[in-house]
């Protein structure tokens, strides 16, 4: 079946497009020195990735001329086939900054767990878009979990957790979905409490908190038919928050070192300045330093001299925030807010349950890489080292992000060609 | 339906409300921390950027042909982490640190010599855990570090092996050793002098430390801020000496034979430029002090040739006049002075000069000057005898003489003055005297430093300087000088100067030694003079503390080691002709771009002259050429199984030592300023004994 018309979706394009280009300044800026000759030179950072650049536009239009079924169909088979590989990784994988998560192939390193991304969202929106599937159905629930979690696990085992936790962005595809709101009510109130009473100390005052937005949301349930069993599942939950919240530093000490660490500094960056808590503060003193209008293009003493480590890739938005100021990290922020609201709106406005779905991984998984990327440069969470989508450094991020958010283009362009829908 | 679907719309409201949240919370944040500018721009400055010290490179010594005497080069020791060892990956690890300790217990072994002392040094830190063990005490020049990485484990390199390397960017370096060690005086710290013109010019040499703005990065390193900027240092100042090396050698060994031969405590030799007063040598031996400039004593009969002087000038005796000396005793008060077991009976004053009678000269003296010794003072004071005479190096003492109205004046001050007693001088102030006599009378003051330089550019310079331009008349002095010929031709010193090539004239001295507060029968020897007699070049003075043996004399021990450096100069110093001038500096020229240079140089001078270059490779050194208006810059691959002579020309000279230090050449240096021509073409296969002649200009 061809598209009867090609719903071709301009504004993401557009978007993307100004983000891949933004994203591309801001590497030159970081690589950028006096001395060097041409923009093209494959030996400098910014050349290379121009060469991804260019890779990833020919992947997008490859990506545009699949057709749909094809998509679909492919779905479990690029689920298990990102299965093997991240199995693969475990066995054969290059360590790098401790994480074993890299795959060198045909002499490029490509990061399985990025793949596997994508793979989980096209198994998920498969699996989800059965006919008969709710997330009520307690054994079809779980096996729609469990496509996100495996992934999400053996990711843990390459020693990644940053990449893991991407996977919990997933929880607002099942949110959306009609996944009960008390579970993601419960994580969040898990973290903020987690959260709370690592930064404050103050433990009696965070379930005092909890337990009063717990007896609102009980008034707010009021129904009578199942008072007693929400009584019961809210005292467990109160139970669970509260124990949380004086085992929390427990919880946390029986954590790897270096996240121990990464979770303190978020509250003291000060603690550690010259070990983990550097990046923070030589991060937020790059983008403090920018003002409100930036130091301007090229001219940022920080990323001249390379003062915040890993710049180029995971703290590249200190390089918008010198440079560019408040104005250009609003800019970047808004770009990506107006992105992922597009995608909302194409999810909603797919003909397809599977467009649908998909969509929403898209958009989760935006999400969290551009909250937790910027949240970490900013001090408000903690260092996990995700790119920040289309301007960290490395082909297998842009790539990924490309074939991610192409493959819903082309699904919301078979819009019109698709009868009627599955809801 | 609709329930379900509104059911839904909330959901997705919901979320949209929480990325509107969470993208607020995040601009908001942003916000907050970019409208405080100025507290992160402090910050940055305050917390993370400090200021790094970088320590000039401290100036050369040279002697006055441009030799250098002292210079700075990179040293560099070696230490290891041994916990960075995987001690089980290696086999026989054991082995191999044995076989390290047996290397290091041969090539280092100045004071270590055992292998298993090294191998248990390492095989204990490793026990005890420790991040670093210094593998030897030695300083390492770069030749012997690049031997040291080919041993076992250190050729495992910093990560496998746990090799660390610290670098000393300022270690002084004494090319010619010991010589004139306590003059060049020694280094504390690399930066401060000690003794010496080490530490009297210890202002000049250092130059001035600079600061860079550096940023700390984890691991205790630092990026600096402005790899392209001054960082305000000033390389130390180059100090010209007036000393010649090849007179100081001769000086040198003169004086060190003779203290050995004769058993004595020490040695000190002044030799003189006479028309200048230059300072061309002054060795001391042993060198633990610079008894020359420093140590104060009675000099004895030496100082006849003043009580002479100071008579013939005021026309109060003449050389032929008698004085009987009796049976060579006298009694001051009840102060006897005697010749030593003498009986020169009735003698012209010559005599008593060259058989030096104290009898005779306190005779002499004490009728003329007795009832009025300020005289007599007064002329000590025209030949020098007032104040220490040089102003270039620090610890010269005031001459301490007794005059009339202090309470060890006695009647017999003035006799015992007139020989020698009852005042301390130094060598240097002796030799000063003498130089002024030699000078026909017009005294010169001593000087060791020429000029202060800054590569090429003299920024202090310092010329001869007359004390007194007559101290005696130049009848007087050649008087004295005649009477001085007669010591050497039958008096005192006869013996030493049997078939002199050429003539001198000198004075012999032997002072007993006050031990316990009495004279013992310890000596001091010493010989002050100047040759050729008749044309005085140099004045030479040599005093010898406590020789033993045999009749230990000026005339046997001082006059030898005299005549030996007198024949030694003669034979270098043809004809005595004048010294060369130097030739003109000529203008700075615009440096060829060929050959190699210090690559931090190179990007520094090249945009500095607007010209513009190939990318500066990341090496120590860069090999340049012209390539149309561009500048070529290659690393210096210095490939240590094949060492290659580079284009040294246009490198300043310490780059030029610096640099084939590296590769293990000697050096020696000819004139000043640049490298114009070397004596090893570029290209030249560096071998274990490879030494190369630069000459500047």
């Amino acid at each position: 079946m061809g598209r009867k018309n090609f719903d071709f979706d301009i504004v993401t394009l557009l978007l993307y497009l100004g983000l891949v280009l933004f994203g591309w300044m801001a590497i030159y800026a970081v690589t950028f020195t006096n001395t060097d000759g041409a923009l093209f030179d494959l030996s400098t950072m910014h050349g290379k990735q121009i060469m991804w650049v260019g890779i990833s536009l020919v992947v997008a239009l490859v990506v545009l001329s699949l057709d749909n079924r094809f998509i679909e169909a492919i779905s479990y088979f690029a689920y298990g086939a990102a299965i093997l590989m991240l199995i693969l990784v475990l066995f054969i994988g290059k360590e790098v900054n401790g994480a074993k998560s890299w795959l060198i192939i045909a002499g490029q390193p490509f990061q399985p767990s990025e793949f596997a991304k994508m793979a989980t969202a096209l198994a998920l929106a498969r699996y989800m878009s059965r006919l008969n599937f709710s997330l009520n159905n307690t054994s079809q629930a779980l096996v729609a979990g469990l496509l996100v979690i495996v992934p999400g696990i053996i990711v843990i085992l390459q020693n990644d957790t940053g990449s893991a936790l991407v996977f919990a962005s997933f929880l607002i595809v099942f949110f959306r979905e009609g996944l009960n709101p008390f579970i993601p009510i419960l994580i969040l109130l898990t973290g903020l409490v987690a959260v709370v009473t690592l930064g404050t100390g103050k433990v009696g005052w965070i379930i005092a908190i909890v337990l009063g937005v717990g007896v609102l949301s009980f008034l707010y349930f009021d129904n009578p038919r199942y008072r007693i069993k929400i009584a019961v599942i809210h005292i467990i939950a109160f139970g669970y928050l509260a124990g949380l919240s004086f085992s929390v530093d427990k919880i946390v000490s029986k954590l790897p070192p270096h996240q121990q660490i990464r979770i303190k500094i978020l509250f003291d960056p000060g603690q550690d300045p010259r070990g983990a808590g550097y990046n923070v503060i030589q991060s937020k003193i790059a983008i403090g330093s920018g003002g409100v209008s930036g130091k301007g293009y090229l001219d940022g003493n920080y990323t001249k001299y390379k003062f915040v480590p890993k710049q180029e890739t995971d703290f590249i938005y200190c390089t918008v925030g010198e440079e560019f100021g408040w104005l250009g990290t609003s800019t970047v922020l808004i770009m990506f807010f107006l992105l992922i609201v597009r995608l909302l709106f194409l999810a909603e406005n797919s003909k397809t349950r599977f467009a649908r779905i998909y969509g929403y991984s898209v958009l989760s998984i935006l999400f969290f890489h551009v909250f937790v990327n910027v949240g970490m440069t900013i001090g408000l969470v903690p260092v996990i080292g995700i790119p920040l989508p289309f301007f960290s450094y490395g082909g297998s991020s842009l790539l990924s992000f490309t074939v991610l958010i192409f493959l819903m283009v082309n699904l919301y362009s078979y819009r019109a060609s698709v009868l009627g829908s599955k809801l | 339906m609709n329930k379900v679907s509104n059911h839904i719309l909330l959901r997705v409201y919901v979320l949209f409300g929480i990325f509107i949240l969470f993208s607020g919370l995040v601009v908001v944040r942003i916000f907050l921390i970019q409208i405080n500018k100025d507290r992160w721009i402090k910050k940055e400055i305050e917390e993370q950027v400090y200021f790094k010290k970088v320590v000039a490179d401290r100036g050369n010594i040279l002697a006055e042909d441009g030799t250098i005497m002292a210079t700075s080069l990179p040293f560099y020791r070696i230490a290891l982490d041994p916990t960075i060892i995987d001690t089980a990956k290696w086999q026989n690890f054991d082995d191999s640190l044995m076989i390290l300790a047996a290397n290091l217990a041969n090539h280092f072994s100045g004071e270590e010599k055992d292998t298993l002392m090294y191998f248990d040094r390492v095989k204990s830190a490793m026990q005890r855990g420790d991040k670093h063990v210094y593998l030897t005490r030695k300083k390492l020049n770069f030749k012997e570090l690049e031997m040291a990485k080919t041993w076992p484990i250190l050729r495992w390199g910093r990560y496998e092996g746990g090799l660390v390397i610290e670098k000393f960017n300022n270690e002084r370096f004494y090319p010619f050793g010991d010589l004139a060690r306590i003059t060049l005086g020694r280094l504390q710290d690399d930066t401060l002098g000690i003794r010496g013109i080490e530490h009297s010019f210890n202002q000049e040499l250092r130059g001035r430390d600079g600061y860079i703005l550096a940023q700390k990065v984890v691991g205790n390193s630092y990026v600096p801020l402005d790899e392209f900027g001054d960082d305000g240092s000033r390389d130390g100042l180059d100090v010209v000496m007036t000393l010649d090396v090849d007179l100081q050698d001769v000086v040198e060994q003169a004086l060190k034979e003779g203290v050995e031969r004769n058993y004595a405590q020490f040695g000190a030799a002044v030799l003189m430029e006479v028309s200048t007063g230059k300072i061309k040598a002054i060795a001391n031996y042993p060198e633990h002090l610079n008894h020359a400039i420093a140590t104060q004593t009675e000099p004895g009969s030496t100082f006849k040739t003043v009580s002479a002087a100071a008579l013939l000038e005021d026309g109060l005796i003449d050389v032929c006049d008698t004085i009987d000396t009796g049976n060579g005793s006298i009694l001051y008060d009840d102060k006897e002075v005697t010749d030593n077991g003498h009986a020169w009976g009735v003698i012209d004053f010559e005599k008593v000069f060259a058989h030096s009678s104290n009898v005779g000269m306190s005779k002499a003296v004490n009728e003329n000057y007795g009832a009025n010794p300020e005289l007599y003072i007064k002329h000590l004071e025209n030949f020098g005898f007032q104040r220490a005479v040089n102003h270039q190096i620090v610890g010269e003492p005031n001459p301490r003489i007794i005059r009339p109205g202090d309470d060890e004046w006695t009647i017999a001050t003035l006799p015992s003055l007139s020989y020698g007693y009852s005042l301390e001088v130094t060598p240097l102030q002796m030799a000063t005297f003498y130089n002024g006599i030699a000078n026909k009378g017009k005294l010169m003051r001593p000087w060791m430093v020429k000029e202060v330089k800054d590569n090429s550019r003299v920024i202090r310079s310092f010329s001869p300087e007359v004390l007194n331009p007559k101290m005696i008349s130049v009848e007087t002095a050649l008087k004295v000088r005649d009477l001085m010929k007669a010591v050497v031709i039958y008096g005192t010193a006869q013996s030493a100067f049997r078939n002199m090539p050429f003539e001198v004239a000198g004075k012999t001295g032997t002072a007993k030694k006050i031990v316990n507060g009495n004279y013992a029968r310890k000596y001091r020897a010493s010989f002050g003079g100047f040759f050729p007699a008749n044309n005085p070049k140099y004045t030479l003075y040599i005093m010898v503390d406590e020789p033993e043996g045999g009749y230990a004399s000026g005339g046997t021990v001082a006059a030898p080691i005299f005549r030996k450096i007198a024949e030694k100069i003669y034979s270098i110093d043809t004809g005595f002709t004048e010294p060369q001038k130097n030739t003109k500096e000529k203008p700075g020229k615009m440096p060829s771009a060929k050959g190699v240079m210090l690559a931090h140089s190179a990007k520094v001078i090249y945009p500095e002259l607007g010209i513009r270059t190939s990318k500066a490779p990341e090496s120590e050194w860069v090999v340049r050429e012209n390539e149309g208006n561009l500048v070529n810059m290659q690393a210096l691959e210095l490939n240590h199984e094949d060492l290659r002579i580079p284009d040294l020309k246009g490198m300043t000279s310490r780059d030029a030592i610096n640099l084939m230090e590296k590769l293990g050449v000697k050096v020696t240096l000819k004139g000043f300023g640049r490298v114009r021509r070397q004596s090893l073409l570029p290209g030249y296969k560096v071998g274990d004994d490879t030494s190369i002649t630069l000459f500047l200009g």
